[in-house]
């Protein structure tokens, strides 16, 4: 009999807005491993995406000194596995954000803004909306 | 620094060690995370190092995770080093960091070897 369905358990994380949260993050998805069977190569594009994603959101989604939740949900489903991120800061849509130029050189290299290209590369699918006042990034990999 | 000083920092996430290797060159061990944490851990002295060497090595054989964070690490090393008219090159990168310095185009701004004997050659000729 074919299972009606394969989605797994959703495991969820909820940190505070502050950086030194982003280490216990990525341990979470170490410890994810085995529950939901991630190939190395998926667990590395997974925490690279989560530290890309929670940083920018730590960094840039609220008022200074306020205190929020970030809330991290991860699934999988079949073949694939999903993290969506959660957050109650301003708006955001990082599918807008553009990437920045591949550099010609050392001297013309910007720092930072490399995120959002590590995001693309990274994940097979990124979504975004915005719902009862929270972003909700949602991005796909292959398990 | 150019002694044989071995400097060491970090607690688990990150290691560094400096390694002289010629006059003014030395080569940079880097052993852990470059995330968010490990590259907090070095940065200061990894920018230190960088502004006060012609050459330098970045082995990279025993970092597991590169992330934006630590990207900005190494350029950052990599200009002050250029700016003096040195060189900075990164050595063996594992597979998943070297995508990660592929696709944001790294690779373009700083060669990297496979040997060390090359890399030594790059940076002291």
């Amino acid at each position: 009999m074919v299972p009606v369905t394969t989605v797994s358990e959703v495991y969820s994380l909820t940190i505070r807005n502050d950086r030194a949260e982003v280490a216990r993050t990525l341990t979470w998805v170490d410890d994810l491993v085995g529950a939901l069977e991630l190939s190395p190569e998926a667990t590395y594009a997974i925490q690279l995406c989560l530290e890309e994603a929670v940083v920018n959101i730590i960094s840039y989604a609220f008022e200074p000194n306020t205190e929020h939740d970030v809330k991290i949900d991860v699934w999988r489903d079949g073949g694939m596995v999903f993290a969506e991120i959660i957050d109650d800061g301003r708006p955001f849509d990082p599918r807008m954000q553009e990437a920045p130029q591949r550099p010609a050189d050392l001297d013309s290299a910007q720092i930072g803004g490399l995120g959002i290209t590590l995001m693309r590369s990274f994940a097979t699918d990124i979504a975004y909306r915005r719902a009862g006042g929270t972003n909700r990034l949602t991005l796909a990999f292959a398990a | 620094m150019d002694g044989n000083v071995v400097v060491k920092s970090g607690g688990c996430t990150m290691k560094m060690e400096v390694e002289p290797i010629a006059p003014g060159s030395v080569r940079v061990i880097l052993d852990g995370r470059l995330d968010i944490n490990g590259s907090g851990v070095i940065d200061l002295q990894f920018s230190a190092i960088a502004g006060s060497h012609r050459g330098v090595i970045v082995d990279l054989a025993s970092v597991t995770f590169l992330a934006s964070i630590g990207i900005r690490t190494l350029l950052l090393g990599a200009k002050a080093v250029q700016r003096r008219g040195g060189a900075f090159v990164l050595l063996n990168p594992v597979p998943e960091v070297e995508r990660v310095l592929e696709v944001t185009g790294v690779t373009d701004l700083m060669p990297i070897y496979r040997n060390s004997d090359e890399a030594l050659t790059a940076v002291t000729a």
